[in-house]
């Protein structure tokens, strides 16, 4: 029961993130839809692990851990990058300013 | 079926529909505050559904790292979008997007339901590597079998990610150097009368906490990675309390912190090569004090690099008017 | 297993580390003159070690070193056969030269980022050097995460608009390409219960479940969307020709490979049960259109560097073809090909970054006349254009031959034909580029050039020259070579 329950729900949740990642254009968001696949795969990786006989197995765990430290560092640096393009387009002449 | 388990089911029910609306919510509300909000309550959700999977490991690194740190940097993007966004445009409304909804909903939809079919019927008999992998945590030196996993016998996968933090970092300093944009937020000249008091109760909590996360990590739920993000999260309030200034001047205890994890595991897989054929391996002597070693050096860079990508400067000096005594520049 | 050659273990661990802990030192330490001569050192040992590791690879056959000590299916794996070797080779030969180069440019155009981007690129060899001789697919995602987390920095360090645009792009690619990748990791270990490459490809090959055909199908994707594949190239073009010029000589000729390395790398060995001989048909279908298209638009654009990147969507097309044709003529021919290629598309981009520097644009119509000022360097631009574009007596001509003969072996005329298409179509959009340089310049055209400032520096003439160099001198060993590449080469015989 548990695990079906999950499994759906993260199949769901990757449905909902690929869907903001082709819907939406907002940056931010794109970026959190983009999150919400990835945490749906986690979720996945969990549910298998937790199933596995005489488990939990610890390989996917770890797996997922250094998975959400690779996905903050992702969007720390997507994060910042967007903030910077933002800077750079809301100036009324992009090349202008510091850019040489 | 008794009533605990009933109980625990529709708790899981309640649990699965949160999570799905909330990322519903996270993704097509308007407003980039809400969704933010939403997606941080979503990471708490999140790190219940791992403790509910039997990952208490999970479940905090989801809770410090997940919801807090991405909630942090999440929230500094909003109040980026508030500050610097000028009133004549309108950013946050979305362009005509390349791919329609009418095709975007079912074809997203497909792939979720394939996905969920597909991982229901795949048979759960493990396999070789969960049996290796569960086998070889019972006899292991080190009582936490993902920290087995993440320090020993997938070690390489640990170190890498430390070059991928890091270079989350390094990206952001190139941005750094072309443009500085104004700090989000300023050192107040006179801290809130509030904020010293609750840092000084705050501080040895967390620090507490962080290590005791960090010593646990061996034998118990927890490790360098919870450790780090718990005491990012205190260096985060530091900021924000503006104890630290943030400075562009290259700062070397900075340059230290942020390097001496992914600079000292690097050291031990090549010095390992003395004593065993390949490297990443553990001496026979004294390896748990080596894990202890490497995992102190990791807490601390993934501590430092989060509250440098946090902060978006170049580094972090004390400030050094206030009598507050600390070890951090 | 066979004892290793003591010389293995150090020479892998030098390649993956020695980078990582340049790298550190790169942050603690930042002297430009330092980190460039540990950069260029670094990679010269390199190049120094993989003699005798090549030599061990082609007496022992493929190399297994299990990092921790730790055996499979527990522990991770490092694999070194021909393919992963030409790769390291190929790193290493462009990383020095791009090392020299970047030590010239970082001075000449005294970048702000000087330091950054030495960083960066200490991280990314690393990177790279070990997603190639990894031999595990989780450690393969965390390995292409570097090369990701490395390579669009090294995008917006170009600065202004475009760069920061064409770097967000990318992201995102990137960003979904990832989480595909890990997606199909997911769905490989629940149904095998395995990560290691070696153990995968061992199974008794009988038919795979469904989970496993949907696992190389989200990997494909995945890594195509990292490599820019047609029809997932859309970040490619903007990215490489907004880059500075030894950032997109590095990600054309090493970073866009490594994800399409994966993606044969996978596809033969691994998951040889996941596909039948009808979708290994539909790969190479995909890589010809990606040849014809990145081809066909080299020959639409305007300014030079976009001409290159195009040709590197084009060029990575021919890596699919191994797919379908699956012997080991054809692995042979499509290894070098990426050695070749990546060699010649460093020198061109690096010969292209020299011409913007003396003239200050890279509109092709403003070239006409360059050729009296910069000669040398049009000469590397134009050996490294003959070279991708295959003719005799480069090395580019010894891959198209191979892949040629291994299509005609094998009764599969059609891939033949398009191989050579695809040659002529780079022959004519490199002959464009060159025929507009040697034009004579027309009056109107006359003021850039004369703002020539200064006469190229060595630095940053000598890369370029040597690599294109490099890529004509492939053209003469391929017989040698040919042995070291065929270790490991997969042994299906249609």
């Amino acid at each position: 029961m548990t695990g079906w329950l999950f499994s759906v729900t993260a199949g769901l949740l990757f449905a909902i993130g690929l869907y903001g990642v082709l819907i939406r254009t907002e940056l931010v968001r794109r970026l959190l839809a983009a999150n919400v696949m990835a945490t749906a795969v986690f979720l996945f990786l969990i549910v298998v692990a937790a199933e596995t006989p005489d488990g939990p197995d610890p390989v996917p765990q770890a797996m997922v851990l250094t998975g959400i430290v690779i996905a903050v560092s992702l969007t720390a640096f997507a994060l910042a990058l967007i903030r910077h393009f933002r800077a750079v387009t809301g100036e009324s002449d992009p090349e202008g300013g510091d850019d040489d | 079926m008794p009533v605990s388990d009933l109980l625990a089911s529709g708790f899981d029910v309640l649990l699965c529909i949160g999570l799905l609306w909330l990322a519903w919510q996270a993704i097509t509300g308007t407003g980039l505050f809400r969704s933010v909000v939403m997606f941080m309550v979503f990471g708490l959700m999140m790190a219940v559904t791992w403790a509910r999977l039997g990952s208490p490991d999970l479940a905090l690194a989801e809770a410090a790292i997940g919801a807090g740190i991405t909630g942090a940097l999440l929230l500094n993007a909003c109040r980026a979008a508030v500050s610097e966004m000028r009133s004549d445009e309108q950013p946050l409304r979305d362009r005509p997007s390349g791919v329609p909804k009418w095709l975007a909903l079912p074809l997203s939809l497909a792939a979720g339901v394939g996905l969920a079919w597909l991982m229901h019927s795949i048979p759960r008999d493990g396999g070789p590597t969960p049996e290796a992998a569960i086998k070889a945590a019972e006899t292991h030196f080190l009582d936490n079998p993902i920290t087995s996993v993440l320090l020993d016998f997938r070690a390489i996968d640990t170190l890498l990610e430390m070059a991928v933090l890091l270079l989350a970092l390094v990206g952001a300093r190139v941005l750094l150097d072309q443009r500085r944009l104004p700090a989000l937020y300023p050192v107040p000249d006179h801290p809130m009368p509030m904020l010293p008091s609750l840092l000084a109760m705050i501080t040895p909590v967390l620090l507490l906490t962080g290590l005791y996360l960090f010593w646990a990590g061996s034998h118990a739920p927890g490790g360098a990675f919870q450790a780090g993000a718990l005491l990012g999260a205190l260096g985060v309030m530091y900021q924000l309390a503006g104890r630290f200034t943030p400075t562009h001047e290259p700062g070397t205890v900075n340059a230290l912190l942020i390097t001496v994890g992914l600079g000292l595991f690097s050291l031990f897989a090549c010095l390992s090569l003395l004593w065993a054929p390949a490297p990443l391996s553990h001496p026979e002597q004294g390896a748990y004090a080596l894990v202890l070693l490497i995992e102190f050096a990791l807490m601390l860079s993934i501590a430092a690099t989060l509250v440098l990508l946090f902060v978006g400067s170049r580094s972090l000096q004390l400030r050094r008017s206030t009598n507050h005594p600390g070890g951090r520049q | 297993m066979t004892e290793l050659d003591s010389l293995v273990a150090p020479t892998l661990t030098f390649l993956i580390f020695a980078p990582l802990l340049a790298g550190v030192v790169a942050l603690l330490w930042p002297r430009g003159l330092v980190l460039d001569l540990l950069s260029i050192s670094l990679g010269a040992i390199s190049l120094v070690l993989l003699v005798p590791l090549s030599g061990t690879v082609m007496g022992q056959g493929p190399l297994l070193l299990e990092l921790g000590g730790h055996e499979l299916p527990l522990g991770i794996p490092l694999y070194v056969d021909g393919l992963a070797l030409a790769m390291l080779w190929l790193t290493a030969l462009t990383g020095l030269g791009t090392a020299v180069y970047a030590s010239g440019w970082l001075r000449s155009v005294s970048h702000p980022s000087g330091q950054q981007y030495r960083v960066l690129w200490f991280l990314l060899w690393s990177g790279l050097n070990a997603l190639f001789v990894s031999g595990d697919l989780f450690n393969i995602y965390v390995t292409l995460e570097i090369t990701t987390l490395a390579a669009v920095p090294l995008v917006a360090l170009a600065r202004g608009r475009e760069a920061l645009s064409a770097a967000m792009q990318y992201l995102y690619f990137a960003l979904v390409g990832s989480i595909l990748f890990l997606l199909g990791v997911a769905l490989v270990y629940a149904e095998t219960g395995l990560l290691a490459l070696p153990e995968l490809s061992a199974r008794e090959s009988e038919a795979a479940g469904p989970g496993e055909t949907i696992a190389l199908l989200a990997i494909t994707v995945g890594l195509a969307m990292k490599a820019a594949l047609f029809p997932a190239h859309g970040w490619l073009p903007r990215a490489h020709a907004a880059a500075s010029p030894p950032a997109s000589a590095l990600l054309s000729a090493l970073v866009a490979k490594a994800a399409a390395y994966l993606v044969i790398r996978l596809w033969l060995g691994p998951f040889e049960a996941a596909w039948t001989p009808a979708v290994a048909q539909l790969m190479g279908v995909v890589g010809v259109l990606g040849i014809l298209y990145g081809s066909l638009q080299a020959l639409r654009q305007h300014r030079l560097k976009p001409v290159i990147a195009y040709s590197t969507v084009a060029q990575l097309g021919y890596l699919l073809l191994l797919i379908p044709l699956a012997s080991v003529v054809a692995w042979q021919g499509v290894i070098y090909h990426a050695l070749v290629h990546g060699l010649a598309k460093a020198a061109f981009f690096l010969a292209a970054g020299n011409l913007i520097l003396g003239i200050g644009h890279d509109r092709l119509v403003g070239l006409a006349g360059c050729d009296r000022v910069l000669s040398k360097n049009l000469l590397a631009m134009a050996v490294a254009g003959v070279a991708i574009a295959g003719l005799p007596p480069t090395g580019g001509f010894i891959a198209k031959w191979w892949m040629i003969t291994a299509a005609l072996e094998q009764g599969q005329w059609w891939w033949a034909v398009a191989i050579g298409m695809g040659g002529l179509l780079a022959a004519l959009y490199v002959f464009r580029v060159v025929s507009f340089a040697v034009h004579s310049p027309r009056p109107w055209h006359e003021e850039p050039l004369r703002e020539t400032r200064h006469g190229l520096n060595r630095l940053l003439l000598w890369p370029p020259v040597l690599l294109a160099a490099a890529a004509v001198a492939l053209g003469m060993t391929g017989e040698l070579l040919a042995p070291f590449l065929a270790v490991g080469a997969p042994e299906v015989s249609p």
